[in-house]
């Protein structure tokens, strides 16, 4: 290294001493201070130039002082120099208004002139994301890119986000996206410790990142864009640039700025209840029913006014003297609308930034977030903290970094799944939004004061008491995080540098889920008291080293080279107990429980370890023509450790190509009526080696699995249901785009429009097998997954006049996707249950859902893929439908498309912005309507019950139905979906307005006098209004969440909770 | 440039070849072993917890249909829903055959005789129990692994050949000398110590035979033969009067880490106080009122429910609401007042016995606590001793119950049966005199046995009582006209014998349509009465050549009783 640095040393003096000219020096930066490179820099009138390097340096001999010097790069105004002095010092260019040819950050932290990209990148900037009544990142992100697709859990503040780019691509494996943060990745897991039946209460890991400290958010979409991330990018790659890594130069003095926000966080979605009929089976008085088809309320003709006060027996007379020989009104109540709170949300950011002279920089910021669920017992709090600068050393190193600790602590209530009648697992929802209307359980005490058990309104006390499971029922998660990255990189020349750069990741997060005994739902190990706690540590190293040169190849060609190599190794590891079986009321320690164990709810393992390593080699070449044709030419080889020697490395190539009309063509050069045009296409490959472990065989060790009469402990052995496949290969993904975009009538209409296609072809997939073979799965090469689409951005700048400003930006995204099998795979449950889920089968979109229908008169399917229903329900002697003995297609959960449009309308300082979503088509199965529709609890049952009702059908000889039925029978056994799920699945359609705001910043004139630099005040909210107009009326259901909880399916909604509305104030100085 | 190119190719060289080494290593899973070392008597283990579960379903779900348990749901159908069944089937296929399959060489090499009889006894009880509840199934083709990843089905007959030879094999086994080592506590059933254990399972082999010959007496014309050559065999015979080659799978007290006791007493014996399941209606009037109530009920009654309430304080339309309803009119008429008692029961039945009805899916009421429930046989509960208290926990026999997989008393029975419909050897009258006397002795000393504390004397029944009811049988016995009336005599007494083996009676009334008197479903159109179950879920969804049959209708091959034969 050094000896090169010598030689080019000599080299470069020798040259100069040659010629005898005058070597004039600059530097160009950006109006922010951030270094250009690649500008052209030359001297008028003559052949004669250079490029800036990566450092925004140039050198240029000249041999008349007097020369012009023309500087220029496209999408900035051009400057004219005389060269006159040897050391020009920093200039700064202008952004040519309207300009879109920024400079993005492309993949391993190369920063490329967007026109020079064949591949589409949405950008979103830090106004799009700061002073939001969200802590998490990506949720923030819905509707602000094109191809990005976000789904919540739930609305618990924490709970975990789904993000899928450009659709899921694979049918067993992971489908997040590498997120990388300042250059470096950054895990993004979702560490569930038991699976989405107990709950949905784990976050995603990119909740620890703050909004509010965030640049900017580049999406690489396709494969063109990520393959130098290797096979990690191959379900897109979320690149998040914080201010601390920004490394943004500024010539300023220091700045501080200071912002405080409230909001506050209320539940969105409520059924609207009928409050004419009370609890229980053919309006008889029924009050201690789960269903409410029972007896009128008074006034007239209700017959009933109270009922035997729920705690007036033997049993509770010790507990309850006072309710002894009591009556209990029987009138509606509100308690599940009283059960929800008004959450308040704070966050406090302070960040500084200032330069260090010329040659360094230095951020920081903190940032506290308090966010109150509305649910009770949910809560987030984060601390995050950051660091960063960057410092150009007298020896042409340049030396920067970025430190980042995150504290989060996440709590709430379980909220285990339920089918609409008991939860699986003791769950805060699972029995709430179908209590029945006469039960006021604010009047209803939670607990008994003798046992400290949970106590409700039936007499057998099968239902846990939703208050009892707030107070009583604890989960959640404690992050230590800490992130960042440190670069040291060195000037080889003025055009090539090389570059070390080492990421780190590390978290441990302390996941628990506490219960007092005296539960009910979910067995014994809950009732009896349950604490688990489970210490997972996440380690992520990486190293790179990159070299990059810039080279001018002749007057019109220009060539930039970027190789590197990579080594990415992931560790996750974690240990844990769970105790059962607690001793004295109240207290989580695992002393003071009786059973200790080392599995989990599910059964799953606490203990483990998993260690992937990941080698790259990479290397691409930028070649340009004048300023109008850039070809991208890459590739890698990565070797991982998921995969036995012979098969662990794979070359991935990727082609990409932008030409520009609008700079090759004379005739459009100056055109008014298109400003800029650009073509692209790109072709690319990825790859995926599967997960850990899943060549070899291995034993699985059961110890303790039985104990005899005698007490004798026996252990046993069992052979893995997971076959083994030691052939295993790396699956290869190939991606084509195509786009246009531009820009018209003198900028003020722009769009892109992108087309994309992708195969992942040879899938490491995880096949089920019919237990018959002796196995219940095992990872095999087959299959494939097509997902093709289109994405587009456009925008309209409405008005634009020296006060007003109104901009209209939409943006479209629709992805259509198919799966093949080969033909020995029926089909593979990917969601769900194996009889109710979602499946991928040959032939349909992926994720398909599947389930138990009622048969019909025509065929055994009761919906077809494009969700036409055929033929007429059959009806029974009895009146009732027939439920299906195999499972069939019930609906297709992926959208059709997704639209949003973000108007953005200014009058000098104050600023009004909408975001308005609209998800067309979609299917999901809810058994939040089934249950308030099967029960009678929403106002869509709101009738008069004494009427009996025949069902639409037709009688098993195929005569029109005319069998009667009650309201109860007719509901609660055929259209809740407790016994067939055809008649609970809708059409998951939604428009929403996303996010408001309104927004005035005061005029720098009037600032001019005070210590103020900035100052502004934003009326924010988020999620204010949805409709899903092909939904229940009443249920108010919010189609939007998923019980599957992170992962690659959606379109099964078990009582997994509301979604919620934010809204709020900021206010925002600097100094 | 080239030398660039150098540098990076060296850089990638470097870092590559010491990280090769690396990349080999984590390839190997750190949390598991490798399967070389597996035990052999570790599988066993894993063999018998796995048969147990098999059982379990088995019985469950076929003593739903034939009104042993309760069947919560209008139709046959929808108490027999393919995805209830992927317990049992990878239960029987990952659980029990995968593993007899892989310790059957390793146990062979060892010398370990008793264990390899041990593995072929379960197994071909499995694939028994497979075919007589789902008919033709994978068998030859199955437990291939990637070999066949679609097995297909085998005629439920050969699999029914192939068990029986297995089965021969195993008593081959268990005559095979030396023994490097017992299985000892190893064994669940018996605790196979020393020569004595192997000897019982012998004798279990061969009555497992005995019972293949007369469950599949329809189709085989040698079946008396078979079964007369086996009742004559000394290595059966002497477990005719000795009670200790009962064949029972023997759960423990131990609640938790892990969880040891009977299924059973799981479901309904809860800390919340709630009982799980319902009793049938059925099967509690048959020992509480068929044969006269009060002192005049079955002796086994308090052994084998436990009341929650001994009285119907309770009884409200919240909690029972059939109480304020009619009979359903397709039950036949009769006497209904206060509590129905003949000729077919329904809804309530006297001093506290809280059931429900057969076929009965309407939704469920608050009733956990006052729900009768599974007592201290064979499930290991509370004995009743009119306590009429809650559930608990703990309570009774803490959950050391047993699935009864075969007994002596099922012995007789059979020999009654077959002596009465193919001619066998034996009396069938004192067979089921003896049957009956030898079930109870069972239940009586089944606490005791257990180490349940020892129930209230006076609610014992003493020989008088026994003698009583006995005398009752045997009068009905000898009041019956036709071979049909006696078989229905002795069929019931099996039936009321098989207390916690659902699967035995389900086969029996497919055989024989006995118990004939069986409470009709609630819902006058049940549909079929389900001959066999539908395919599970997980294998119809699954494998490519799987074919889902066409209804609960279909029967299994030694079923050849024509259709609509029982309701």
């Amino acid at each position: 290294m050094r000896k090169l640095t010598l030689f080019v040393c000599c080299l470069l003096f020798a040259i100069t001493s040659v010629l005898a000219q005058t070597v004039v020096k600059g530097r160009i930066t950006d109006p922010d201070g951030t270094p250009l490179s690649g500008v052209s820099v030359k001297i008028a009138g003559t052949q004669e130039g250079t490029m800036t390097a990566a450092d925004g340096t140039f050198s240029l001999p000249v041999k008349d002082a007097s020369s012009m010097l023309e500087i220029s790069y496209v999408g900035y105004d051009r400057v004219n120099i005389r060269a006159n002095n040897p050391n020009l010092g920093s200039l700064s260019m202008k952004q040519t208004p309207g300009a879109m040819q920024e400079v993005v950050v492309t993949a391993q932290g190369i920063r490329r002139e967007k026109k020079a990209l064949g591949y589409a990148v949405a950008s979103v900037d830090k106004k799009q994301l700061e002073l939001r009544p969200e802590a998490d990142v990506v949720r923030l992100l819905q509707g602000k890119a094109p191809g990005v697709d976000i789904l919540n859990s739930s609305g618990i503040s924490g709970s975990g986000t789904n993000i899928i780019i450009r659709g899921v691509n694979t049918i067993s494996g992971t489908s997040t996206p590498l997120f990388v943060v300042d250059g470096v990745p950054f895990d993004a897991s979702t560490n569930s410790q038991a699976n989405f039946q107990y709950g949905n209460t784990t976050s995603s890991r990119f909740l620890d990142l703050d909004p509010n400290s965030i640049e900017s958010v580049n999406v690489l979409k396709g494969l063109s864009a990520t393959t130098l991330y290797g096979e990690l990018g191959r379900n897109g790659v979320v690149m998040i640039t914080t201010k601390n890594g920004s490394n943004r130069r500024t010539n300023k003095k220091m700045e501080i700025s200071l912002t405080q926000s409230f909001f506050v966080n209320k539940v969105a979605n409520l059924p609207e209840y009928q409050s004419s009929y009370g609890g229980g089976f053919e309006q008889s008085l029924g009050f201690a029913f789960f269903s409410n088809w029972g007896a009128q309320f008074k006034p007239a003709p209700g017959p009933y006014d109270s009922v035997n006060h729920p705690y007036n027996t033997a049993a509770l007379a010790a507990a309850f003297p006072q309710y002894q020989g009591k009556r209990y009104a029987y009138k509606p109540a509100n308690s599940v609308e009283r059960f929800f709170r008004t959450g308040l949300i704070r966050t406090t950011t302070v960040g500084l930034s200032t330069g260090i002279g010329t040659n360094g920089s230095f951020n920081a910021n903190y940032t506290y977030m308090d966010d109150e669920g509305f649910t009770p017992g949910n809560r987030l709090i984060k601390n995050t903290f950051g660091l960063g600068g960057s410092v150009k050393l007298s020896n042409k190193f340049t030396f920067s970094g970025t430190f980042n600790y995150a504290i989060t602590d996440f709590k709430s209530p379980p909220t285990g799944t339920s089918f609409g009648s008991g939860a699986t697992a003791s769950s805060v929802f699972g029995d709430l939004i179908y209590t029945p209307r006469a039960v006021d359980f604010y009047d209803l005490e939670y607990q008994n004061p003798l046992t400290k058990g949970s106590i409700y309104y039936r007499p057998s006390n099968d239902i846990q008491h939703p208050l009892w499971t707030v107070n009583n029922s604890f989960t959640g998660q404690k992050i230590n995080r800490i992130f960042g990255n440190f670069q040291l990189k060195y000037d080889i020349m003025k055009n090539w540098n090389i570059m070390y750069r080492v990421g780190y990741d590390q978290y441990s997060d302390l996941n628990y889920y506490n219960q007092n005994r005296g539960g009910v739902d979910g067995g014994s190990d809950f009732v009896l008291g349950l604490h688990r706690t489970v210490n997972g540590y996440n380690t992520i190293w990486d190293h790179s080293i990159i070299t990059d040169y810039n080279a001018e190849l002749s007057r019109s060609w220009r060539l930039n080279l970027t190789a590197g190599v990579n080594s990415q190794e992931r560790i996750y590891e974690q240990n844990g107990q769970r105790s059962t079986q607690q001793l004295v009321y109240g207290l989580f320690d695992h002393d003071n429980f009786i059973i200790h164990d080392n599995l989990s709810e599910d059964g799953s393992r606490l203990d483990f370890k998993s260690q992937f390593l990941s080698l790259g080699v990479f290397a691409q070449a930028n070649l340009a023509f004048k300023e109008f044709l850039y070809v991208t030419l890459g590739g890698r080889n990565s070797w991982t450790s998921n995969l036995e020697k012979e098969n662990r490395s794979l070359f991935y190539p990727s082609a990409s190509v932008s030409f520009l009309p609008t700079a090759a063509f004379e005739g459009l050069r100056n055109s008014r009526m298109i400003n800029f045009l650009k073509l692209r296409a790109g072709y690319s490959t990825s790859a995926n080696f599967g997960f850990p472990y899943a060549t070899r065989p291995v034993l699985n060790i059961n110890t303790n699995t039985f104990v005899d009469r005698a007490g004798t402990i026996l252990n046993s052995n069992s052979i893995s249901n997971r076959l083994a496949n030691p052939n295993l290969k790396p699956e290869l993904l190939q991606e084509y785009e195509v786009g246009i975009e531009g820009r018209l009538f003198d900028n003020r209409f722009n769009f892109d429009f992108t087309y994309y296609n992708r195969d992942s072809k040879d899938q490491i997939l995880d096949r089920e097998l019919d237990p018959s073979t002796g196995f219940s799965v095992t990872s095999i090469n087959a299959g494939s997954v097509r997902n093709y689409g289109i994405e587009i951005q456009a925008g309209v700048n409405v008005v634009r006049t020296r006060n007003w400003n109104w901009q209209v930006d939409v943006n479209y995204f629709q992805n259509r996707n198919n799966v093949s099998l080969p033909s020995d795979i029926k089909q593979i449950v990917t969601g769900g249950f194996s009889d109710e889920g979602t499946f991928a089968i040959d032939g349909k979109p992926l994720g398909i859902i599947q389930g138990i229908y009622f048969i019909r008169d025509s065929g055994t399917t009761a919906v077809n893929p494009a969700g036409k229903e055929t033929g007429a329900y059959i009806v029974d002697n009895s009146g009732n439908y027939i439920p299906s003995t195999q499972i069939g297609i019930l609906g297709d959960p992926n959208p059709d498309y997704k639209l949003t449009a973000i108007s953005t309308l200014s009058y000098k300082g104050l600023s009004f912005r909408m975001q308005w979503d609209y998800t067309h088509g979609g299917d999901i199965i809810s058994y939040s309507a089934g249950s308030v529709i099967g029960r009678g609890l929403s106002k869509d049952t709101d009738f008069d019950r004494q009427n009996m009702l025949i069902l639409p059908g037709v009688k098993l000889d195929g005569s029109t139905n005319d069998v009667m039925t009650s309201a109860s029978q007719a509901y609660f056994t055929n259209l809740s979906g407790f016994f067939a799920t055809d008649v609970i699945v809708y059409d998951a359609s939604v428009i929403r307005l996303r996010e408001a705001s309104l927004s005035y910043s005061v005029p720098a004139s009037v600032l001019s006098r005070s210590p103020f630099g900035a100052l502004s005040i934003t009326f924010s909210g988020q999620n204010l209004w949805y409709n899903a107009p092909n939904t229940p009326k009443y249920v108010n259901l919010d189609p939007e969440t998923s019980s599957l909880g992170v992962g690659n399916n959606r379109g099964l909604e078990y009582l997994t909770g509301p979604t919620s509305k934010r809204y709020g104030v900021s206010v925002r100085v600097t100094f | 440039m080239s030398m660039k190119k150098i540098m990076i190719l060296a850089i990638a060289v470097a870092s590559l070849g010491s990280c090769t080494k690396k990349l080999d290593e984590l390839l190997v899973n750190p949390n598991s072993p490798a399967p070389e070392l597996a035990s052999a008597r570790l599988y066993l283990t894993q063999v018998q917890l796995s048969f147990a579960d098999v059982f379990s379903t088995a019985s469950n779900s076929g003593g739903q249909y034939s009104r042993m348990y309760n069947m919560g749901q209008f139709t046959y159908l929808n108490a027999s829903r393919p995805e209830g069944f992927n317990g049992i089937w990878s239960s029987a296929y990952t659980g029990v055959f995968k593993h007899v399959n892989a310790l059957l060489p390793i146990a062979t090499a060892e010398k370990n005789w008793v264990d390899v009889g041990i593995a072929k006894t379960l197994k071909a009880y499995t694939m028994m129990t497979m075919v007589d509840k789902f008919g033709d199934i994978p068998y030859t083709e199955a437990n291939l692994g990637t070999e066949n990843t679609n097995p297909g089905v085998e005629k439920g007959s050969d699999v029914y050949a192939k068990a029986i030879a297995l089965l021969d094999e195993a008593i081959v086994a268990f005559k095979t000398t030396p023994v490097n080592a017992y299985p000892g506590s190893n064994d669940l059933f018996f605790g196979a110590s020393n020569a004595t254990g192997a000897g019982r399972w012998v004798t279990a082999a061969k009555l497992l035979k005995l019972r293949a010959y007369n469950t599949t007496r329809l189709v085989d014309n040698s079946a008396a033969s078979k079964i007369n050559a086996l009742l004559a065999d000394p290595e059966v015979t002497r477990s005719f009067t000795d009670a200790s080659y009962d064949l029972d799978f023997k759960f423990s007290t131990k609640q938790a880490n892990p969880n040891s006791r009977h299924p059973r007493y799981n479901a309904n014996y809860q800390a919340t106080g709630n009982a799980g399941d319902y009793m049938s209606t059925y099967m509690m009037w048959t020992l509480v009122q068929e044969k006269g109530s009060g002192s005049n009920n079955d002796p086994r009654t308090r052994y084998y429910f436990y009341r929650q309430t001994t009285t119907y304080a309770s009884v409200d339309v919240n909690t029972a609401s059939c109480a304020f309803s009619a009979p359903p009119s397709h039950y036949p008429a009769g006497p209904s007042a206060p509590y129905n008692l003949s000729p077919m029961p329904y809804c309530l039945l006297v001093s506290g016995y809280w059931g429900r009805d057969h076929g009965d899916g309407t939704g469920i009421p608050p009733d956990g606590n006052l729900r009768t429930t599974v007592g201290i046989y064979p499930a290991g509960g509370e004995f009743d001793a009119n306590q009429g208290t809650r559930v608990s926990l703990n309570r009774g026999g803490q959950g050391a119950g047993v699935h009864p997989i075969w007994q002596r008393a099922f012995t007789d029975f059979l020999n009654a049966e077959a002596a009465l419909t193919i001619g066998a050897t034996g009396s069938p009258r004192t067979l089921l005199e003896s049957g009956i006397r030898k079930s109870i002795a069972k239940v009586v000393g089944f606490p005791s046995a257990i180490g349940a504390p020892a129930p209230d004397p006076s609610l014992v029944p003493d020989a008088a009582r026994i003698d009583a009811y006995v005398a009752k049988v045997l009068a009905a016995y000898d009041a019956a006209t036709t071979n049909d009336q006696r078989l229905d005599i002795i069929m019931k007494e099996w039936y009321i014998a098989a207390w916690g083996n659902g699967h035995e009676v389900y086969n029996s009334h497919r055989r024989t349509g006995k118990p004939a008197n069986v409470q009709l479903t609630k819902d006058p159109n049940p549909g079929s009465y389900s001959r066999s179950a539908l395919y599970p879920a997980s294998y119809v969804n699954l494998n490519q050549n799987a074919v889902q049959k066409a209804s609960v209708a279909s029967q299994v091959f030694w079923d050849t009783n024509p259709a609509g034969f029982i309701k």
